[in-house]
């Protein structure tokens, strides 16, 4: 339940404006991966391009064995058939749907019956600390509540590969410390491969197998916490 | 399925609301063209049109124009009841208002006349159309300027009115330039909407012989042996009118700034009181007194006698004639049916145009509103020349069916697009994350998403289309009636209180249909 990720020459550009700049990544299967890096300098961009809601301009992506996406060969899979999950920066939970319901989403997608995916919707929102808000609606949660439910949402799937996109940012800093263990408890236990925004260099060091910081759309510096540690942009900002 | 969604989407715009069009064109400008337009007849028609689309158009701008600024700008009492009050003839088809005003002012026995004394009255004139039209159109103008005024930066007023300007000037100087781009606009559109009536011209021009386009148009078809040639000729005509509200917005400029504070009042001072007088009056003639006469009408025994003995509910009786409710179940029928449709296909074409990047998704949007800027008479007329061979839909309800959903398709793209534009795309990102193909993001995200727009555009097709008149005269074959033309004929043939009670019937849907469309869409739509 583990697949590599790998990035060959990835480029995207938006209206003439050279948003990643041709990078190379690979990150092997059931790793914990750390993006970090200025805000604007294309991580979102990264993630939506391993996720396939954006085509890049050149380059390749390759999950597995699987080649999903090569700009030049024209090869294509849909996001929807990468078995990749994601959970957005801006959490995109749905509105007309319980807390319960969007938890349970992706299992009703794969066609599980209901009492078996509420019932595991319900054990990952307890996971997440929102057990007892399952019959709310999302624009009854605060920020942090909202932004929960998506990570309930993405684990729920137990995907080949999770992205996270700043998946902590909204919360304070205790519960940012407990989840982010929960977090990389359950992706040992799991084992899926994990690409991980954020902006918090703490949180990065303590649960990352490896780091890649970014600027401006390139590579900066790739390598272990201890590697890394003592990099120039971590320490400046 | 988003190539596939385009390229069905993209044929049936066409094939339903273009190609008819294009036939018409086609046909009226071949051979004969010079002949039929330079034609005596054509001729004093196409003057009388002009005359009676200029004389709609600035009774219109006037009455629209001065209400727009009276209830948006000034401290007139009762401003929001008015706002609500003066829109409700936009609901209201022109015919019915026609029909109302015959009970009022026919020249024997209106109810006016019977109060001011015989004949003082006439409506069967030039003036009667023009005062019946700009009473049924006016309400374009006043919603587009008050649009116009709710976006405009009330400081230029302010300003003027710290320079010393007294309301007059300010009004003059001031407001009057703010409102001169939307008053360009809807004056175009109410003059293509005048030429382009049927209804209100046959019923009130004909007595007076009072001719114009659309009536020659109809005449043609019924009489002439070569009349669908004649027809599709000066229906060409009639398509230039309709060019008329693209020609003006496009000199229009901007002036209005997007920003919205909280506009200031402008006091009516010793103005107040014969403004309000007015305003109120109007409202009395305007909108109550034709509602009182076509309801007083089918509730009471003899017209005009508003007595509580003379109160009765038998005329409704015509409405177990059996002609009558199959007219009814007919007009129920393909108004559901249109709405149904033309929410499918106008939600697909929207959704092409705001939710994907396919090229040419514009041009289809574009293309799907033509008809609805578009004379009915002509598009009815297309519709005939297209559905004869190799498949003949001529009198059938199919026909009519089409006519309805090309005419209206636009009204709900325009409302599904407006409720997709607010909606982000990683709603749906996130549905493809978790694995969920096109239709089952379609079933699961979009469409519960976007369900009050849905509803609001299956009302806003749903409404026209049950009252619809024009194109219906002309489809409706023998043996077939909406409950439009079973109107006319009654209105025609029989006298006022079966008439009467039809429009009452079709009033009471429409007001009820308006009230759920207010409620489901929150306000947004409706008046
Ligand atoms: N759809 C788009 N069209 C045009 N430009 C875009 C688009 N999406 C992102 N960009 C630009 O691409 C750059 C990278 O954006 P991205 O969202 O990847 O940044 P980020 O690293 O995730 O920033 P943050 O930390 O603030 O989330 C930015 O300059 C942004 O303005
Ligand atoms: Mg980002």
């Amino acid at each position: 339940m583990s697949s590599t990720v790998t990035l060959s020459c990835l480029r995207k550009i938006y209206d003439g404006n050279h948003v990643v700049k041709g990078i190379d990544l690979a990150v092997a299967g059931g790793e914990f991966v750390s993006l970090l890096g200025a805000s604007g300098c294309g991580k979102t961009t990264v993630l939506r391009l391993v996720a396939g809601l954006e085509t890049p301009d050149e380059g390749s992506i390759d999950v597995g064995e699987r080649c999903v996406c090569d700009a030049a060969l024209g090869t294509w899979v849909p996001p929807e058939d990468r078995r990749i999950g994601m959970v957005f920066q801006s959490y995109a939970v749905w509105p007309h749907m319980s807390v319960l319901d969007n938890v349970a989403y992706p299992l009703r997608v794969r066609g599980e019956r209901r009492p078996e995916r509420r019932a595991r919707a319900g054990e990952v929102l307890a996971l997440v600390g929102l057990g007892d808000l399952g019959a709310r609606r999302p624009a009854q949660l605060s920020g942090g509540q909202q932004q929960r439910v998506a990570l309930a949402r993405g684990l729920i799937m137990e995907p080949d590969v999770l992205l996270l996109d700043e998946p902590l940012s909204n919360l304070d800093a205790k519960l940012r410390i407990r989840m982010r263990r929960d977090i990389r408890r359950i992706q040992q236990e799991t084992g899926f491969t994990v690409i991980y925004v954020t902006h918090d260099q703490d949180e990065a060091l303590e649960i990352s197998d490896r780091l890649v910081i970014m600027d401006a759309g390139e590579i900066l510096a790739l390598g272990t916490p201890a590697e890394v540690r003592d990099h120039p942009f971590l320490s400046t900002t | 399925m988003s190539r596939l969604g385009f390229w069905v989407a993209a044929a049936l715009v066409v094939i339903v609301g273009i190609l008819p069009l294009a036939r018409v064109a086609w046909e009226g400008a071949g051979d004969g063209w010079w002949d039929v337009v330079l034609d005596e007849e054509s001729r004093s028609a196409l003057v009388a049109t002009l005359k009676l689309a200029l004389a709609t158009t600035a009774l219109a701008l006037l009455i629209g124009g001065a209400f727009a600024w009276l209830s948006m700008r000034t401290d007139l009492p009762g401003r929001r009841v008015l706002r609500t009050l003066l829109t409700v003839p936009y609901i209201v088809p022109p015919y019915i208002s026609a029909v109302a005003w015959i009970n009022l002012a026919n020249p024997q026995v209106g109810l006016l006349n019977v109060l001011l004394g015989e004949g003082v009255l006439n409506v069967y004139s030039f003036g009667g159309l023009t005062w019946v039209l700009a009473l049924s159109f006016y309400p374009y103008v006043l919603l587009t300027v008050r649009a116009a005024l709710e976006n405009s930066d009330p400081a230029l007023e302010d300003a003027a009115r710290m320079s010393g300007a007294g309301t007059w000037r300010v009004f003059r100087d001031v407001s009057l330039p703010l409102m001169r781009p939307a008053l360009a606009t809807s004056g175009g559109l109410v003059f293509m909407a005048t030429a382009s009536a049927y209804g209100a011209p046959a019923l009130l021009g004909a007595p007076a012989r009072i001719d114009v386009l659309s009536t020659r148009i109809y005449e043609s078809l019924t009489s002439d042996l070569d009349g669908l040639r004649q027809a599709s000729a000066l229906a060409t005509l009639l398509f230039g009118f309709a060019l008329v509200p693209l020609l003006v917005r496009a000199r229009r400029h901007a002036v209005v700034s997007g920003k919205a504070s909280r506009p200031s009042v402008v006091r009516l001072g010793r103005a107040r009181f014969p403004v309000v007088l007015g305003v109120w009056s109007f409202v009395l003639i305007a909108v109550v007194l034709p509602a009182l006469a076509v309801c007083g009408t089918a509730f009471f025994r003899i017209a005009g006698d508003f007595s509580f003995d003379n109160l009765t509910s038998e005329n409704f009786n015509v409405l177990q004639r059996r002609e009558i409710r199959d007219a009814l179940l007919t007009s129920v029928g393909l108004a559901v049916g249109a709405a149904t449709v033309a929410v499918v296909l106008g939600g697909l074409v929207a959704f092409l145009a705001i939710k994907t990047r396919h090229r040419g998704r514009g041009l289809v949007f574009g293309l799907s509103a033509i008809p609805l800027a578009t004379p009915g008479t002509v598009l009815a007329i297309g519709l005939i020349l297209l559905w004869t061979r190799p498949i003949d839909l001529r009198n059938t309800v199919w026909i009519m069916l089409i006519a309805y959903v090309a005419k209206y398709v636009a009204l709900a793209a325009r409302a599904i697009g407006e409720g997709l534009g607010t909606i982000d795309d990683v709603l749906s990102d996130a549905a493809r994350m978790s694995g969920a193909g096109g239709w089952l993001r379609l079933r699961t995200i979009w469409v519960p998403l976007v369900l009050p727009s849905i509803v609001a555009g299956w009302f806003l097709v749903f409404m026209p289309s049950f009252s619809e008149l024009t194109m219906s005269l002309i489809l409706a074959g023998p043996g077939l009636d909406t409950i439009g033309t079973r109107m006319w004929e009654l209105q025609e043939y029989e006298g006022p209180t079966a008439a009467s009670v039809l429009a009452t019937v079709v009033l009471g849907l429409v007001i009820t249909s308006n009230i759920v469309l207010r409620v489901v869409s929150r306000g947004r739509y409706g008046i």
